[in-house]
């Protein structure tokens, strides 16, 4: 249900927005006020309450001006606080000895909207209880080797406001996660695998889960047998998760627009030009799947669209912020996204996947020679400037000549040049999968929900 | 808002609970190229509340966020509801933090004049470091926060403290011969604003993206060194991954690979949980159960003195005075474990694209951005295009550590690690 609490505040956030526009030329104020759940049993705790990460609980405000030399955001928790005296000398710089960029004024296009996604099957915190007791139970029966459960269950839900001199806009929706973190043990060797489910059903999501836990237990099993991977360049399959992983490091963060503005960025240079096998096509959009950064509008206002970034293996487009596409000189993307309303926005990813294609899985399992396949996203890094990511897979499972041979090597690290992984795809999968369970850093903070994904994809990368 | 949530508690008898209040205000500069592009001041509190309920020997608990939003009801439904969820949890009893004689360390911090002020002054100081050819910065981000941290318990303890600290995050970039650029990633939190302090520290970060533009690639066939030193991000992965192995939940959750008494090291390498490092700006007096802190021995001699980590988890494997949770380690190591020169051919891995730790097997490594190889003449080369890899569970038991010792926002210790078992491929 959409906020009472910014419902309450939106007439003194138009009075502060009228008021403020007398005195500066783009006023506007952005409100959000998040809540969130967490159950988490684990097999010698419980914990259950509300969220208390600053990215699922917070009620605050941002209002922006520009005051015709550069732009100056005030983050305040309610707006019943606002005193515009102080206001002005909070923001004010004394001593400033640098220019500032150039900029124009941002466009405030009219559009009064409210839009509402709710849960179509929610459940009562008893519930969702005993159904992450019954999975905890499942896994620690599952095998003697199993030491310690840890199953969770998190729901955010979201409402978000924005008002400028000619836009009014509100928006609620939510979205769940499930996790299960399992421990194993064998003597002196200790493993833990992960995974979980997603979606804004909370229903859909626990049964979802349900339906893949046997899977999760096997590998927390199989992966006391790993062994570290012989560092070598070698052909792979990627599960979705990893596809995404890739997606999201190779050429997310290579076409956020905010680094072609400080020249961070290599894409820049390559809009129109082929940077990837002509059977790669890639989105990134809020509105190009419905996931985990499926908002309605961003955090400044703009509402969400739907990116082509790579069309059959050409680098079309980038993603922006409205302050970035403002010195672009071109539409802003609805890229918008702040950590919290305490924090800055910036250019970011929200669903980032590569398209299906037309490969059957089977067949691309059956065309490995010697090599891996990797599953279960760990973490990633880019490098937007110079092309380097680094992609850390949780475990491979090795496939010669066309057949799993049993062996299991963890963690696997993908590094290698962007133009080089993308163009070495040789297949690319009909089945596809956007994964709603992504956290995503700008550098080493501002952290933000992300989703990512893709089908499963034939590439040839070095692993370590 | 804490007037009226201690007034709820009590009028609803709730025998057991904490609150930790965080107020917070920070002044922000984010500049492109050196030039401004946005400021922005903030001022913000939170209010984390957490209740418990004692029943058939056991205490269940749950936690909630007051938040501007709330007012006197909606606070009172909210303590309801944890009460309620609390009454359903049968975890372990455990005691909350009880008063001692034990005194609350001072922290460093910035002295909080004007936020910003001490901003401005900073970017003139990067500024004046940003005076070398062929290296720039392209992206400076600076965040002067202060912070004021309250708690209280129904115990009776009621603690204190704030600190300023000064957060820069930039992105310098150079390039070649052949106009190619390359850039690295600075980020570092301080607790000290002198300008020249600054000025150094960034033309030191030039001058290795100056290196990284140089940088050829890694040649396995040609360059053999004996040691491979990481310091920073890569150290402190490492670290961090050692302490954390030690951590009560580690222990409860039976995920631990050493126990006390377990020998880490055949050479003597201790490790201590401090409150308190002169400029290290994660120190702090008490946790987030008010554990006042001070210091704890974990690792001595080389072998596992104790474990650590919050309260709660510490009593629940039977800790009868547990540790609570620190910010800031120092590392000592047996003097003849440190190196001041090297005269064998080594590597320095400076910067890395994600420096990884996997706690279950022990993995350490990553990308390498940038790393110095110094052959056995002398000669100094800039290298990339390589990874590490190696068992930080191993690799600890045979490594020495550099004799010139540094601070990092919350380390204090050798200045970095020589390897001698890895893997650069």
């Amino acid at each position: 249900m959409y906020s009472q609490f910014l419902n309450d505040r939106k007439a003194l956030a138009i009075e502060i927005c009228n008021k403020l526009s007398e005195d500066y030329n783009y006023v506007s104020i952005f409100g959000k006020h998040a809540n969130g759940k967490r159950f988490v049993v684990n097999s010698k705790i419980t914990q259950i309450g509300d969220s208390t990460s600053i990215r699922e609980a917070e009620a605050g405000f941002v209002i922006k001006v520009y005051n015709g030399d550069h732009y100056s955001e005030y983050s305040i928790d309610d707006l019943k606080d606002f005193d515009y005296a102080k206001f002005k000398k909070d923001i004010a710089l004394k001593g400033l000895h640098q220019e500032c960029v150039a900029v124009d004024i941002l466009s405030d296009e009219p559009l009064t909207e409210r839009f509402i996604r709710e849960d179509p099957h929610p459940l009562s915190d008893d519930e969702i209880v005993d159904r992450l007791e019954a999975f905890k139970n499942y896994f620690t029966g599952y095998d003697p080797k199993v030491v310690n459960v840890t199953c969770a269950f998190v729901r955010r839900e979201i409402s978000s406001m924005f008002i400028s001199k000619r836009r009014q806009l509100e928006q609620y929706y939510s979205w769940n996660n499930c996790m299960a973190s399992i421990i194993t043990a064998d003597g002196d060797t200790i493993q833990e695998n992960y995974d979980g489910s997603y979606g804004n059903d909370t229903k859909a999501t626990l049964d979802d889960f349900d339906a893949k836990k046997e899977h999760i237990a096997k590998i927390a099993i199989k992966l006391l047998e790993a062994t570290p991977i012989e560092p070598g360049v070698y052909d792979v399959i990627t599960d979705p998760t990893i596809s995404g992983l890739i997606a999201h490091e190779a050429f997310g963060h290579g076409v956020e627009m905010d680094m072609f503005v400080k020249n961070r960025a290599k894409a820049k240079d390559y809009i129109g030009k082929k940077v990837a096998s002509t059977i790669v096509n890639m989105h990134d959009g809020a509105k190009a799947a419905l996931s985990a950064a499926s908002y309605f509008f961003d955090d400044d206002g703009i509402l969400a669209q739907d990116t082509t970034i790579i069309e059959n293996g050409i680098l079309k487009d980038g993603i922006s912020d409205v302050l970035t596409a403002l010195e672009l000189k071109k539409a802003p993307s609805g890229n918008s996204r702040r950590e919290s309303t305490r924090r800055k926005a910036y250019t970011r990813m929200t669903n980032t996947f590569f398209c299906p294609g037309t490969a059957k899985v089977e067949d691309m399992f059956k065309s490995i020679k010697h090599g891996y396949y990797l599953c279960n996203t760990n973490n990633g890094m880019e490098d937007p400037k110079n092309w380097n990511i680094q992609c850390t897979a949780q475990y491979g499972l090795e496939i010669k000549d066309g057949h799993f041979t049993g062996k299991i090597v963890a963690p696997v690290v993908m590094s290698g040049y962007v133009l080089d992984v993308l163009n070495s795809i040789s297949m690319v999968s009909d089945e596809f999968k956007v994964i709603g369970s992504g956290m995503c850093g700008k550098g080493h903070k501002e952290w933000v929900y992300v989703a990512d994904g893709g089908p499963y994809l034939k590439a040839r990368v070095k692993l370590g | 808002m804490i007037k009226e949530l201690k007034r709820l508690l009590k009028e609803k008898q709730v025998s057991a609970y904490e609150i930790l209040e965080t107020r917070s205000r920070s002044a922000q500069l984010f500049y492109v190229l050196n030039k401004l592009e946005t400021n922005r001041h903030t001022e913000n509190r939170d209010i984390l509340v957490t209740v418990y309920d004692d029943h058939d020997g056991k205490r269940g608990s749950s936690s909630f966020k007051a938040m501007a939003s709330d007012d006197a009801t909606s606070l009172s439904s909210k303590i309801d509801n944890a009460l309620l969820t609390a009454k359903k949890i049968n975890n372990n009893h455990f005691d909350l933090y009880q008063k001692t004689a034990k005194k609350l360390k001072e922290v460093p911090s910035l002295k909080a004049d004007d936020l910003g002020d001490i901003a401005t002054r900073c970017m003139d100081a990067i500024v004046k470091a940003d005076h070398f050819e062929d290296v720039w910065i392209n992206s400076t981000e600076i965040f002067v926060t202060t912070t004021a941290i309250h708690f209280m318990n129904s115990l009776g303890i009621d603690e204190s403290f704030d600190k300023t600290t000064l957060e820069i995050e930039l992105i310098p970039t150079s390039k070649n011969a052949a106009g190619e650029e390359f850039e690295l990633y600075f980020d570092t939190t301080l607790v000290d604003d002198d300008p020249e302090y600054i000025q150094k520290a960034i033309e030191d970060v030039l001058k290795q993206a100056i290196a990284r533009a140089k940088a050829v690639s890694y040649d396995a066939e040609k360059m053999k060194p004996e040691y491979a030193l990481i310091d920073g991000e890569m150290m402190l992965a490492a670290l961090d991954g050692l302490i954390g192995e030690l951590n009560y939940f580690k222990v409860l959750s039976q995920s631990n690979h050493y126990k006390k008494g377990d020998q880490l090291t055949p050479y003597d390498l201790n490790l201590t949980l401090k409150a308190v490092i002169e400029k290290a700006a994660d120190s702090r007096p008490f946790d987030e159960n008010g554990v006042v802190l001070d210091e704890a021995a974990i690792v001595v001699d080389g072998h596992v003195k104790d474990y650590w980590g919050p309260i709660n988890y510490g009593q629940y494997i039977g800790e009868t005075n547990p540790s609570g949770r620190y910010g800031t380690y120092e590392l000592k190591v047996a003097a003849d474990k440190k190196i001041d020169k090297l005269s064998c051919p080594y590597i320095e891995l400076l910067r890395f694209s994600s420096p990884q730790f996997d706690a279950s097997t022990g993995y350490f490594g990553g990308e390498v951005r940038l790393a110095l190889y110094h052959d056995d003449k002398g000669e100094v080369i800039p290298v990339t295009g390589l990874s590490l890899s190696g068992n930080l569970y191993e690799a600890i038991k045979t490594c020495a550590y550099s004799a010139q010792e540094i601070t990092h926002q919350k380390y204090h210790g050798p200045k970095a690690i020589y390897l001698k078992d890895f893997k650069l491929h």
